[in-house]
């Protein structure tokens, strides 16, 4: 199971990549993930996902030191979106459901789609809010205000 | 009857009552014919059904075990008749059958009987070609080749292979026109980059030239890479603070305490799954003591309770870390603001450098002003022949896809155009390559169908070749036969032959010169000569039908004919007329001739009165007097 990416996004961001005279991200699942947090942020998720590449299947070097965390807030995000009534065994029952050994990433089919899904929900919002840029710290000026406007300074 | 082929719906009709309204039934009507094959008594039934437009065979046979439905002669009689119209026809023969056989129409009657009665009809059809019926068959081997066309929707291989060869021709081609540009803009770029290095040598030749300002222009170049390195680093390090989630945790309480209440709700336990299974295994607890089935039970009801070993490491590393996280950004404001600063602190170094250089004399002014011009023209000329070099070389699907590269190479379905003014629009190499390799396999698979259709050409000219040789032996044959026949008759008054089939009947005088048309009595003769060499040649014996046989001739020849025709035939049914009747006075009188008249049931010999219902009358003495003048009665 890999991270799934769509097209838009990468032209998005490509774009910044291309020209940018501040910096650049060095691998395609950094802006994955830039969307999945926006998305896990404003709790906004997308099932319907457009054309789209598949990634990779395993946190690339700058983010596998958060993988633990990362996997935590889609977790969390996840119980809170499907389990109305959190009780001890639905939680533990989840779990079960949501993390696997057998994948890279830790998780089971249904963890990667829900963050395919949140990245996907979270890049309408970046599309939305931020206009494209040619400039990463531009970008990154814009994404911090976005981030704030949800989860304080 | 004969060639178990069941009337179209109009010949049913043709069927149908058409007599007195009071006696006819008009709804259903059958019709029968008794055989006798192989010393085996055989009746072919047809069963009409108006009222539906619907008929069936039946077939009675106590070989058969009675009455069952269905056309079911035995085989040695399927095998001679069965759907041979061609040749079937040749048995009920009257006047029209005659006149067509010798005219250019009948050649193909002549020819397909010739054919269905040696069997030869079914070779014919492996190799395609006109079956009698009218109809154009695909041969049987030309069908291999067109379920294989079928397949790919095109008539036929040569015209498939040619497309595809064209457009496979046309897609190298493009390709190397993309290589060629690829070059092309490798070299532009190389001579764009060389002029950009000109233009920056030049621009600092001209500070150079402002020899009393070099130490100001230096600080400003200075504190512009300066200003620039602390954006890319600070930039660098605030995107990696983004990677951490602890961002998150810090700010949104709820999810610190998430983790921190069912970690308190012991869930997951410490212990994972195996370690359960494992106790339960060993029939002892840990205390010692023996489980018993109750206790057993227990245990095996909650081990859901457990994570299984590994998901169990996953939660609990996941839990350590969300409780000792750390929120890399104190404030989200101040790093926007950081940056903010530097970005500024790039743009103001940029305008002091513009400061130090606005003092120039006006002349290097104008030179830098002019050069600067000439290097943003350059900058975005390059940009754009970056991009089209990416555009032509990129194999990453997504940059391909996201610029829509390859939508002139791969249909929605994702099938390849083959259109060159379609794919010669692409110009990304990677597409054309997979547009390439297709068309290479696809042509490889039709070498294959190829030589299909070369063993089937092959096949094909081989048995035309032998059937062609066999049947200008078996013409032959049927000439040979044929005039043997008619020679005996006596026909036409001269010494005419038949000289070729190829356009039905066709005569040569006793000089040889070709007869362009023979008297009436001539054809007959022919024809029946003919008809009869075909039963010879076919070895069958089934009745002749004939309808006024010997109206064309005259007396003479209707004696020969009488004499020579009906001897090869195991049994004629005729019908003729009283003026016929005097020519054929001989063959009634014979014993093995039946004769009866059809008549009205008061008419007498003379003919009249026309008066009463049909009967079929076996007198024979009433035949052979039946409109004969009185002084010329048989005795």
């Amino acid at each position: 199971m890999k991270f799934i990416i769509e097209v838009k996004v990468r032209e998005y961001f490509d774009r910044i990549n291309k020209n940018s005279t501040s910096g650049k991200f060095d691998s395609k699942l950094e802006y994955y993930w830039l969307c999945a947090l926006v998305g896990l942020s404003y709790n906004i998720y997308n099932k319907q996902l457009a054309e789209n590449t598949e990634l990779t299947d395993k946190f690339t070097i700058k983010l596998k030191p958060f993988e633990n965390e990362i996997r935590a807030l889609l977790f969390y995000n996840y119980i809170n979106k499907n389990l109305a009534n959190q009780t001890n065994e639905s939680i533990l029952k989840h779990m079960s459901l949501f993390f696997s050994s057998d994948s890279l990433t830790k998780l089971s089919e249904l963890g990667m789609n829900e963050l395919n899904y949140y990245a996907s929900g979270g890049f309408s919002i970046i599309q939305e809010k931020i206009p494209i840029s040619n400039d990463l710290s531009n970008f990154l000026i814009e994404y911090l205000k976005l981030l704030s406007d949800k989860i304080g300074n | 009857m004969f060639i178990g082929v069941l009337p179209n719906q109009k010949e049913l009709m043709s069927f149908r009552y058409i007599g007195n309204q009071n006696t006819g039934n008009r709804l259903e009507g059958e019709f029968w014919v008794d055989l006798l094959i192989d010393d085996e008594d055989y009746s072919i039934g047809i069963k009409f059904d108006f009222e539906n437009l619907e008929a069936k065979f039946i077939t009675v046979s106590p070989k058969l075990g009675g009455k069952i439905d269905g056309w079911e002669l035995p085989p040695k009689f399927k095998y001679k008749f069965y759907q041979k119209n061609q040749f079937v026809n040749l048995f009920i023969f009257d006047g029209e059958m005659a006149t067509e056989l010798n005219k250019s129409q009948g050649a193909e009657l002549i020819e397909h009987a010739i054919r269905q009665v040696t069997d030869l009809h079914k070779v014919f059809l492996l190799v395609g070609g006109n079956m009698g019926g009218g109809e154009l068959l695909d041969g049987h081997l030309d069908d291999v080749l067109s379920q294989e066309l079928n397949r790919i929707k095109q008539s036929s291989v040569d015209n498939k292979v040619k497309a595809l060869s064209t457009s496979y021709n046309d897609c190298k081609q493009h390709i190397q026109q993309i290589y060629k540009r690829q070059n092309e803009i490798k070299k532009q770029l190389k001579q764009n980059k060389k002029q950009l290095e000109k233009i920056t040598h030049n621009l600092e030749k001209i500070d150079q030239g402002e020899g009393s300002k070099q130490n100001e222009l230096a600080q400003a170049k200075d504190k512009i890479k300066e200003a620039k390195d602390d954006l890319k680093t600070i930039t660098k390090e605030k995107l990696e603070y983004l990677f951490n989630p602890g961002i998150f945790f810090e700010r949104v309480q709820n999810i610190k305490d998430f983790y921190k209440n069912i970690e308190k709700e012991k869930i997951p336990r410490s212990i994972g799954k195996s370690f359960i299974t494992e106790l339960l295994e060993s029939n002892r607890c840990i205390c010692g003591n023996q489980w018993n089935q109750t206790m057993k039970l227990h245990i095996s009801n909650h081990i859901e309770d457990y994570l299984g070993d590994d998901e169990l490491t996953i939660v609990k590393n996941m839990q350590y870390h969300v409780r000792e996280s750390v929120c890399p950004i104190n404030s989200i404001s101040d790093t926007i603001e950081d940056l903010s600063n530097l970005k500024n602190a790039v743009k103001s170094a940029e305008e002091q450098l513009d400061i130090v250089r606005s003092s120039f004399d006006e002349t290097n002014l104008n030179k830098i002003k002019e050069l600067i011009e000439k290097q943003t023209n350059i900058s975005n000329e390059i940009y754009n022949l970056e991009e089209e070099l990416e555009n032509i070389q990129t194999k990453d699907l997504g940059i391909i896809k996201s610029k829509k590269l390859d939508v002139e190479v791969y249909k929605l379905n994702g099938e390849f155009y083959t259109s060159k003014n379609k794919f010669s629009r692409c110009i990304n190499l990677y597409t054309l390559d997979r547009l390439k390799d297709w068309f290479d396999t696809e042509l490889e698979s039709f070498k294959e169908l190829q030589k299909i259709e070369n063993g089937i050409s092959f096949a094909k000219n081989i048995i035309n070749n032998s059937l062609s040789d066999l049947m200008n032996i078996l013409r032959e044959e049927v000439i040979k036969k044929t005039n043997y026949y008619f020679s005996q008759m006596h026909a036409g008054g001269g010494d005419h032959k038949i000289k070729s089939l190829d356009n039905g009947l066709k005569f040569i005088n006793s000089y040889g010169d070709e007869m362009d048309n023979v008297n009436m009595a001539a054809q007959l003769a022919a024809a029946y000569s003919y008809v009869t060499s075909m039963y010879q040649l076919g070895e069958i014996q089934v009745p002749l039908i004939i309808d006024s046989p010997t109206t064309g001739f005259g007396l003479g020849v209707s004696r020969n004919w009488a004499k020579e025709i009906p001897n090869n035939f195991p049994q004629i049914i005729g019908f003729i007329t009283s003026a016929e009747k005097i020519g054929l006075l001989d063959l009634c009188k014979k014993d093995n001739v039946s004769t009866g008249t059809f008549r009205r049931r008061k008419e007498g010999i003379n003919g009249s009165p026309q008066e009463g219902e049909m009967i079929f009358d076996h007198d024979f003495n009433f035949f052979m007097n039946y409109e004969v003048e009185k002084d010329k009665v048989v005795e």
